[in-house]
């Protein structure tokens, strides 16, 4: 173990906790802004994913196109394919109500998946899309990782600026009116059903770009990482650690959680080789233990709802 | 501040075991193994991490590595899954500072493992179970190998078996939904075809479903000779056999790997009799396969379980053979010293002759490694070179058949 090798993994964990940020931040402005109960991540996520591949890798005859696209247009196209999608799946459901939503969304995410895993012309099917390009990867050799968590950090910089802009306006009120009361909201004569859903689209375009970085860093992906656990249920876990409601919290959120999840393994490291079966069942253990820690120690989450005024978005 | 102190008592914890685990780190030479020990997987996980261990046995048994330094296998968990197998693998090598891999086992891990980690950082990685087409043309600078063949080779074989013994005309495949059951079956219908058979239907499944009579309806439809089964045992292949006889829509099969266990006769064995099936097997002439059955049944009290188990073995000793050639533990040099050390017209070696191996490469021979899944020789893409073997069921009990030598 060298200091050089800690700084490449650490390097290495904060591009993905980064990834996972883009996806935090976007469930946050659903979820915690505007109250929108979507268990259908690994949906949005797999699009973003699918769609920058397609995008930006070279013509193949085994999956859709290869139209050979720089990466930041396929970053753009995979979050308007998915804020197209949310906005397709938001006419019949974003009427619904919180617990509804939560079911139509998870069984969107699912059908997404199956159709991706079944339509080979599509996405090659259950053999995935390989060779996704990595912007640069050229040029830079050994140092590549540092420039991708810059890739990251700017996204992460720019979504977080919007976000924190857009609740801090008067949109951001209504969304968070809407939120605690809808009828009353109703009763002062806006529209709920179009915040709603400009809440619903935007998130979704968030969580495409996620994907599409997801998708550009492990330059492979196939329906196997589009699981609910990984790709719904974590997300999850860091909005609520981080607090909901609370841009910062999501990106602490999204650190203390992937640093959870992937830090047990240093502690379950230390046993000896001959426990390596039962260390692995209890690192997951683990992880159950910390974040039940923390739920029970602070239920809002870390930070709980930030404190907007009205007062600090006079313009 | 109860918030502060929980983060802190964190951090403080995960910096504790990364010091720890470095101030006990001793002079040995490093391999890591990537599998999955959680998840989907983890039946197959667990058995292949005793392939490599036996590996391990062996080569410490008899004097270590580079030297008389001790091999040593740090393992992370991929729980079956590419986020946290991709975040593991990064941990092999830079926390770790492993420059070989043995793993991961799903292609759905390997490969995104391959292309974000182990390829950008110049480390070999040898798969003992990923069969997906796409390893063979990844991108990879040669570091990435595998001691299994790639699915094409046995979709070949089953279906000159179809064609050529059992002189079937129409043919029906139902096949598991993954990669490994696509590529099969993408390779059987190919070769089918070319035999002048015709293939009636071609449908995937679903794992772990509780009835299969649609699937098995529509596959039945054309009325083909047989079915061409591609499943695993586990994963609802046993089911689809039971529901197949008990609704009369087929009597005669074809199996492939995944159904190569006593499990799919019990209680049907009358009616199974004398089906046939393939399996990568070892080629003619070494007795790797059988040296390794009788160590691992030594070590472990059971005969190798489950698939994989024999090629993860090969993976680790054929690392250990190239690191040793090469003399350091750099991933350069393991590339290249896998490619120079094996050689299908060298010294025979047996797996438990690692001594023999490290007088051999000192004296600058090459080696023909005959392992525990056969001989193992890798081609220019870094694919093992196989043999098919066709078994049969007799009398209840499965029985190797012949070998198709590829």
């Amino acid at each position: 173990m060298t200091l050089g090798g800690i700084f490449s993994y650490l390097v290495f964990f904060l591009i993905f906790t980064g990834i996972y940020a883009v996806m935090t931040l976007a469930l946050n402005m659903q979820r915690g802004f505007a109250g929108l109960f979507n268990i259908g991540i690994a949906g949005f996520w797999a699009v973003g994913s699918y769609t920058s591949a397609i995008m930006t890798t070279p013509p193949s005859a085994e999956h859709l196109g290869g139209y050979n696209l720089p990466f930041v247009l396929g970053l753009l196209a995979a979050g308007l394919v998915a804020a197209l999608l949310a906005f397709l799946i938001g006419i019949p459901t974003i009427k619904l109500r919180e617990d509804y939503l939560g079911i139509a969304t998870i069984g969107i995410a699912e059908i997404i998946r199956l159709v991706i895993k079944n339509e080979e012309w599509l996405s090659n099917g259950v053999r995935g899309i390989a060779g996704i390009p990595k912007p640069m990867a050229g040029f830079l050799g050994h140092n590549y990782n540092i420039f991708f968590l810059l890739i990251v950090v700017l996204i992460i910089a720019i979504f977080f600026y919007l976000s924190e802009k857009g609740i801090n306006s008067p949109w951001g009120r209504v969304l968070r009116a809407i939120r605690e009361e809808e009828e009353v909201v109703k009763a002062a004569g806006k529209n709920v059903v179009r915040y709603r859903m400009e809440a619903f689209v935007l998130g979704a375009f968030m969580m495409g770009v996620g994907g599409a970085l997801y998708a550009h860093f492990t330059s492979f992906i196939s329906p196997e990482a589009f699981k609910p656990m990984q790709a719904t249920f974590l997300v999850w876990i860091m909005l609520i650690i981080g607090g909901s409601a609370n841009n910062f919290g999501s990106l602490v959120g999204a650190l203390l959680t992937w640093g959870i999840w992937t830090g047990t393994e240093f502690l379950t490291g230390m046993l000896p080789a001959a426990y390596t079966t039962q260390a692995s069942a209890l690192r997951v253990i683990l992880i159950g233990v910390f974040l039940e820690i923390i739920l029970l120690s602070r239920p809002q989450g870390l930070f709980g709802e930030k404190k907007y005024s009205a007062s600090s978005s006079k313009s | 501040m109860f918030k502060k102190r929980i983060f802190v008592v964190m951090m403080i914890l995960m910096f504790v075991s990364l010091s720890i685990s470095g101030v006990f780190a001793q002079d040995t030479v490093k391999i890591g193994t990537l599998v999955p020990m959680t998840g989907g997987l983890a039946s197959y996980g667990q058995f292949t991490r005793n392939g490599t261990l036996l590996a391990q046995k062996i080569i410490n048994d008899q004097g270590g590595i580079l030297g008389g330094k001790k091999l040593e296998l740090v393992n992370v968990d991929t729980q079956t899954n590419p986020q946290s197998g991709v975040d593991g693998a990064q941990k092999l090598v830079s926390v770790s500072g492993v420059n070989a891999i043995v793993g991961a086992l799903s292609s759905g891990v390997t490969i995104p493992v391959a292309e974000s980690v182990t390829v950008p950082g110049e480390v070999v990685l040898i798969s003992p179970a990923s069969t997906s087409p796409i390893l063979t043309t990844l991108d990879d600078n040669g570091y990435v190998f595998r001691t299994v063949p790639s699915d094409s080779l046995q979709g070949v074989v089953a279906a000159n078996l179809a064609s050529n013994r059992l002189d079937y005309d129409k043919l029906a495949i139902i096949y598991v939904n993954n990669d490994y059951g696509q590529g099969l079956n993408d390779a059987i219908v190919e070769q089918f075809e070319k035999n002048g058979g015709e293939i009636t239907a071609s449908i995937a499944f679903e794992p772990n479903k509780v009835s299969y009579r649609s699937e098995l309806m529509e596959a039945a439809k054309d009325s083909p000779d047989a079915l061409l089964l591609v499943a695993y045992t586990d994963d609802g292949g046993i089911t689809i056999i039971r529901q197949a006889l008990e609704n009369g829509y087929f009597d005669k099969f074809i199996f492939t790997d995944g159904l190569k266990a006593p499990e799919i006769t019990e209680g049907v064995e009358q009616y199974l009799e004398g089906m046939y099936g393939t399996a990568p097997t070892s080629m003619p002439g070494g007795n790797g396969p059988e040296i390794f059955k009788n160590l691992y049944e030594k070590e472990f009290g059971e005969i190798p379980p489950k698939p994989y188990i024999d090629t993860s073995f090969d993976a680790t000793f054929v690392l250990a053979l190239a690191i040793e050639k090469a003399g350091s533990t750099d991933g350069t040099a393991i590339r290249d010293a896998l490619g120079e050390v094996l050689s299908e017209d060298g010294m025979v070696v047996n797996i438990n002759e690692w001594n023999k191996a490290k007088d051999l490469i000192k004296a600058g021979q090459k080696i023909r490694y005959e392992g525990a899944s056969g001989p193992v020789l890798f081609n220019q893409a870094g694919d093992s070179m196989g043999a098919i073997g066709i078994w049969k069921i007799k009398d209840g009990d499965i029985v190797n058949d012949s070998v198709e030598v590829q």
